[in-house]
């Protein structure tokens, strides 16, 4: 799985800086790939204990190649796992929403609804993002000090709002804006 | 009888009804972008009165006379008062109309179903199959339906996609006659999942378009396809549900008849050869529940729009437009974004 183009768009601006010569907030976190080694075992094993916390008895059979786990939750399927930006590891979890439509009169509105929603404290960590043309729901964290207890709220969390909010996005913006009488 | 009418001569006859003196006038080059045709020719000015005089609409529009055949001329429609005979001479010649010595469209005019000629459904089906194409991808195939002579194809937007869910604009495409071409994709829609792709011919046999929103639930449904590449596969159904709504507001065509992977896009058409829909996906269940024969095929009324738009383009031209691999809209500007999803235009999206 790739990561996420604004992650990857972040991290572009972010090596772009670092050309110029700009100060790195992350070479506050440099780590040797050792330490970095451990820390993802670390975060692997948190996101394992997180699982088993939320009531899955073999984390394991959820993973898929890459090490992402993939599981339901009501309507919608919840994604999480390890990604990397900028030779920082940070956990993360996304929820595809809906793909996007192709009417005129249906995009430019959920472009900006999309964005208000994520100008709410109600969407707390959790934000919306467009990858590809399917809109996600996602939250990331880094693996510093990640703690089981963290991974399950952070999966609850973005898991319901995603499912609270999908059906009504989809029934309003999924579709076709197109007559059948045409 | 009037239940078969064509869309366009049932709106010509309901705004004749709204006239005080049952006489309504429009211009030559209305009538023929009415009843979906770009250009005029002895073919389809012949079907167009047959198919006026079937609803008992006269006009004065001669095959022969090169006055009322010209585009801008005025044509006066009027409702007759007695049933008007559709003469032999007019009507198209068995086998369907004609260009040069190709067949056009084989399949039999509403007017010979009426008179009970060429009933047989293998006839129907046959002439349905020299429609349908097979289309090849980088990372799969699928089936499409020829709705063009000049070269349009309809088919799943699905089919021509690229394993980023980007939209291909090249793909290549079997007929049924055994010759293949390479098709441009010129329009799509996500949601609605259907692509328009253009391949350089004149001339095919094309399917018409029919009215899906006249289907009764239990018609007689044929599907054609490719599945899993047993190519020009026909499975029969019905019609489960007409106007099936799921999740979205999308109404789908639900169906009986097989779908497969591979006879997506495929045509769906009625026992009279009229196109209805187009295959698009099948339903087979979840975890708790195993689900046969419950199968969706979008209607083609969603696309009548988008044809006759291309048609206005030109098809040509349309190929040589910028395509919007995201989101399938077509435009002529220039800029670096898609007017319509705000995508960063991309490589490959023009000629």
């Amino acid at each position: 799985m790739r990561p996420p183009a604004a992650h990857h768009r972040l991290g572009v601006s972010l090596l772009q800086q670092r050309e110029r010569g700009v100060p790195q907030l992350a070479e506050h976190h440099a780590r040797t790939p050792e330490q970095r080694e451990t820390l993802r075992a670390q975060g692997a094993q948190a996101i394992m204990d997180g699982m088993k916390r939320l009531g899955a008895s073999d984390p394991t059979a959820l993973q898929d190649e890459n090490g992402f786990l993939h599981f339901p939750v009501g309507s919608i399927q919840c994604t999480l796992g390890i990604v990397t930006l900028e030779e920082r590891d940070l956990f993360l979890v996304y929820v595809p929403i809906m793909d996007l439509p192709s009417d005129r009169d249906l995009i430019l509105p959920l472009y900006r609804l999309l964005l208000e929603l994520n100008n709410r404290f109600e969407l707390s960590i959790a934000k919306f993002g467009l990858h590809g043309d399917t809109i996600f729901l996602s939250a990331m964290r880094p693996l510093d000090s990640l703690d089981p207890t963290e991974v399950e709220d952070m999966v609850r969390w973005v898991s319901r709002v995603a499912d609270d909010i999908d059906d009504r996005l989809l029934a309003e913006f999924g579709g076709t804006s197109k007559r059948r009488d045409g | 009888m009037e239940a078969r009418l064509k869309p366009a001569v049932a709106r010509i006859l309901d705004e004749l009804r709204s006239r005080p003196k049952g006489i309504k006038k429009m211009s030559a080059r209305r009538l023929l972008r009415a009843f979906g045709y770009e250009r005029r020719s002895q073919e389809n000015v012949r079907e167009i009165r047959a198919e006026l005089a079937r609803a008992r609409i006269e006009v004065n529009l001669a095959v022969d006379d090169p006055k009322t055949l010209d585009e801008l001329v005025t044509l006066r429609l009027r409702k007759a008062t007695r049933a008007l005979p559709v003469d032999a001479s007019d009507a198209p010649p068995a086998g369907g109309k004609t260009v040069g010595d190709r067949p056009l469209s084989p399949l039999p005019t509403p007017a010979q179903i009426a008179q009970g000629r060429h009933r047989d459904i293998t006839d129907v089906i046959a002439a349905v199959k020299q429609c349908t194409v097979q289309i090849f991808t980088e990372i799969g195939e699928g089936s499409g339906v020829i709705v063009d002579p000049n070269g349009l194809i309809l088919t799943n937007r699905h089919v021509v996609d690229t394993e980023e869910g980007l939209s291909e604009r090249y793909v290549h495409v079997h007929f049924a006659d055994g010759t293949e071409d390479d098709a441009t994709v010129v329009r799509s829609h996500r949601p609605l999942d259907y692509a328009l792709l253009v391949v350089p011919r004149q001339g095919l046999c094309a399917v018409p378009l029919g009215d899906p929103l006249k289907l009764k639930d239990a018609q007689t449904l044929y599907a054609i396809g490719n599945p899993g590449g047993l190519a020009f596969s026909v499975t029969r159904g019905i019609v489960s549900a007409a106007r099936r709504v799921c999740t979205t507001n999308v109404e789908y065509i639900q169906t009986d008849a097989a779908i497969n992977a591979g006879s997506s896009g495929g045509p769906v058409v009625t026992e009279q050869g009229d196109l209805v829909g187009i295959s698009a996906w099948a339903y087979r269940g979840d975890g708790r529940l195993q689900a046969q024969g419950i199968n969706f095929a979008i209607p083609v009324d969603y696309m009548r729009e988008e044809i006759r738009a291309l048609r206005a383009i030109g098809f040509q031209e349309a190929c040589r437009r910028y395509y919007c691999r995201h989101c399938g809209w077509l435009e002529e500007s220039e800029g670096r974004y898609c007017s319509n999803c705000g995508a960063a235009r991309t490589e490959g999206s023009e000629r």
